[in-house]
């Protein structure tokens, strides 16, 4: 075994970490209360090639793979840019970079590659609906064949950005549910380009990622040229597993990335905070929290960090990601709740912005998948169990 | 087109360094390293020199156990090359020693036309280095430079002085120390990065440098760091606003920090 990173993924780590430093907490904290898209952000990580990492260099990117993602991803969220910076970092690497350089036509390639690495580009990656929950194989979003492309009807809903997207990774039904042998076929995979008018959304403000709201989405007679399935007709499944595998890891990356910034805070704040005379992190009760936290946030990351390698090689890690999805959003979830818990009173103030992080760390443990999805998944695939539904 | 040799010190972060509780003395060997800030201004001055005049930026680099991710990070903001030299016996080096070597690194180096270095160094702050490498080479050298441009062959640099901007002007070759002010250093983007790894690191052995003992034994020996100790006193005054105001004034002006 070897636990080295290469030097491009340690010069990334301190690279990220200084770029950081220019998007303080106050940054943060603003676009959050504002529910603001943090532009400025963007526009910087673009240009310092942040968007790119997973696209080819041919197109404009840095030519890195899954690891080196869940790095940046981690490394945003850590330094404070929370699951707002490591969302937007995850929407181009992976809907959009990994997914349509590994899967799309040459065309949507050149097309929508070169723009997601400069920033030109926002995409959201419409998968859930309402009437469909965690069942893919129910969704009612159609797509019929039409000269050369597809017309695409149905409504999604929880769709990150969707109401900025110029690109939305559209999971349809093209050919219906009760006309195939296997659930799982007649599923597919389509790049939509949002900006037409049948594409209609609504927001739905809620508790989490308040800079980057959520949306409901509507389609209506939407065109989709042919050039933009991706994968093939119909077998979108496939397609769509090795996707979420890659979603697995990175809301884990970005999960640790908060739970660790979370920890430092916290760490920080016990070491100053004087009560009877000393500081209230030379209490056990209050050390001991912590410890434990710093402890369970290492060991997901190291399954985190398998399962990249491992996406990386080539090989299977639909249970690594599934693991450390789950164990990486358990931690990080306890890390902010010992952070409020070690602020006390001040945990409760927005400026202190823990109460930030505890809200939006709350969120991978129900989105993109709720953990009892995921535990059905490590029980029936790792374990070997019947299936319950 | 100039040449410029960019020097470059591997420092603790002394953000990150934190006092033994017990001793106060630093405790150096848990902080993380990185390149002197002030040697990050000067490779980025030479970065926009090179940009604007053409030339090559080359970093060198003496001291003990220097990590090459830090090199690594030079190039990719933007030097062309690397020359270093890690040993042991520099671990101690003063401001002497670090010029002397520094010098016959880059004697070995070849043609170059200016020498960029910070005016002193992120953790011993001694300001030594230009100055001492400027009477080696016996050549100008300018300090506390917050301004530079390349003039008729020569240099033109805006010194910070006490109280103004004193405009001086130099032939080349020479040294320039450069200040926090003078620039702000670049991130390297993601594809520097990536260019970065095609970049040459030259590792030369100390011994190749052909130093005599002489020059390589330290003038100055540190005898001792400590931190300072801050403890609050928890003086604690009661009685009357107008006595209180009295009583708080009266100690202030015991302690110094008023004055009568």
């Amino acid at each position: 075994m070897n636990f080295s990173e290469d030097e491009d993924v340690q010069l990334l780590r301190r690279t990220i970490a200084e770029f950081m430093k220019g998007f303080p907490a106050e940054y943060w904290r603003r676009h959050d209360s504002l529910r603001e898209f943090p532009r400025d952000f963007w526009d910087a990580a673009a240009r310092n090639g942040l968007l790119g990492i997973t696209i080819p260099e041919e197109y404009g990117g840095a030519g890195l793979g899954m690891y080196a993602a869940a790095v940046a991803m981690n490394e945003v969220a850590r330094n404070g840019g929370g699951l707002a910076a490591g969302d937007l970092l995850m929407r181009t690497l992976v809907f959009g970079g990994l997914l349509i350089n590994k899967h799309a036509s040459r065309e949507a390639k050149e097309k929508y590659l070169p723009k997601l690495a400069e920033g030109k580009i926002i995409c959201a990656f419409a998968h859930t609906e309402p009437n469909a929950g965690v069942n893919t194989f129910d969704i009612q979003t159609k797509a019929v064949k039409k000269d050369g492309g597809f017309v695409v009807n149905g409504q999604k809903i929880w769709i990150t950005l969707a109401h900025m997207a110029d690109l939305i990774i559209g999971v349809v039904r093209t050919t219906p549910k009760d006309k195939v042998q296997r659930k799982s076929h007649g599923i597919s995979l389509l790049l939509i380009d949002a900006k037409q008018p049948g594409v209609k959304t609504s927001r739905i403000p809620g508790m989490a990622l308040r800079a980057l709201p959520s949306n409901q989405v509507y389609f209506e007679d939407v065109w989709v040229p042919e050039e933009n399935v991706v994968g093939e007709v119909d077998r979108g499944w496939e397609t769509l597993t090795v996707l979420l595998n890659a979603e697995r890891i990175s809301t884990a990356s970005i999960s640790l990335g908060c739970g660790e910034y979370a920890l430092q805070r916290a760490v920080e704040y016990a070491s100053n905070r004087l009560v009877f005379g000393r500081p209230i992190g030379s209490n056990q009760a209050i050390q001991f929290p912590l410890a434990e936290a710093k402890a369970e946030l290492e060991v997901a990351k190291l399954m985190t960090l398998k399962a990249a390698w491992l996406h990386d090689q080539g090989l299977d890690c639909a249970v690594e990601a599934n693991i450390a999805a789950l164990q990486a959003a358990r931690a990080a979830f306890k890390a902010a709740d010992r952070a409020v818990q070690t602020f006390g009173g001040m945990g409760f103030a927005e400026e202190n912005d823990i109460e930030r992080v505890f809200r939006d760390v709350r969120l991978f443990r129900t989105a993109p998948v709720p953990e009892e999805m995921v535990l059905n998944f490590i029980a029936t695939r790792a374990l070997g169990l019947p299936r319950s539904f | 087109m100039v040449d410029i040799i960019v020097c470059l010190k591997q420092t603790a972060d002394v953000n990150q360094v934190r006092p033994h509780p017990e001793t106060l003395e630093p405790q150096l060997g848990q902080a993380p390293r990185k390149i002197s800030d002030f040697d990050l201004n000067a490779l980025e001055e030479a970065l926009r020199i090179k940009e604007k005049h053409g030339g090559r930026v080359v970093a060198v680099c003496v001291g003990h156990d220097i990590q090459q991710l830090l090199i690594r990070e030079a190039l990719a903001m933007g030097a062309d090359e690397a020359y270093v030299v890690s040993d042991p016996r520099l671990e101690k080096a003063d401001g002497l020693v670090t010029a002397e070597t520094l010098a016959a690194l880059i004697k070995k180096i070849g043609k170059w036309d200016l020498i960029l270095c910070g005016e002193a160094s992120l953790d011993e702050s001694a300001y030594q280095t230009g100055p001492r490498l400027a009477e080696i080479f016996n050549i100008p050298h300018i300090t506390y430079a917050v301004r530079a441009e390349l003039e008729d062959g020569g240099i033109k640099v805006w010194k910070a002085m006490e109280g103004g901007i004193h405009v001086v002007k130099a032939s080349l070759p020479a040294v320039l120390a450069v200040g926090l002010e003078i620039n702000t250093p670049r991130l390297p983007s993601l594809l520097m990065i990536r260019a970065a790894s095609r970049k040459p690191i030259h590792e030369v052995k100390l011994s190749e440098l052909g130093l005599s003992e002489e020059q390589l034994t330290p003038a100055v020996e540190t005898l001792q760091v400590k931190a300072l100790k801050v403890e609050r006193r928890r003086i604690t005054l009661e009685g009357e606003p107008e006595e209180l105001a009295q009583k708080l004034a009266e100690i202030l002006v015991q302690e110094g920090l008023v004055k009568k």
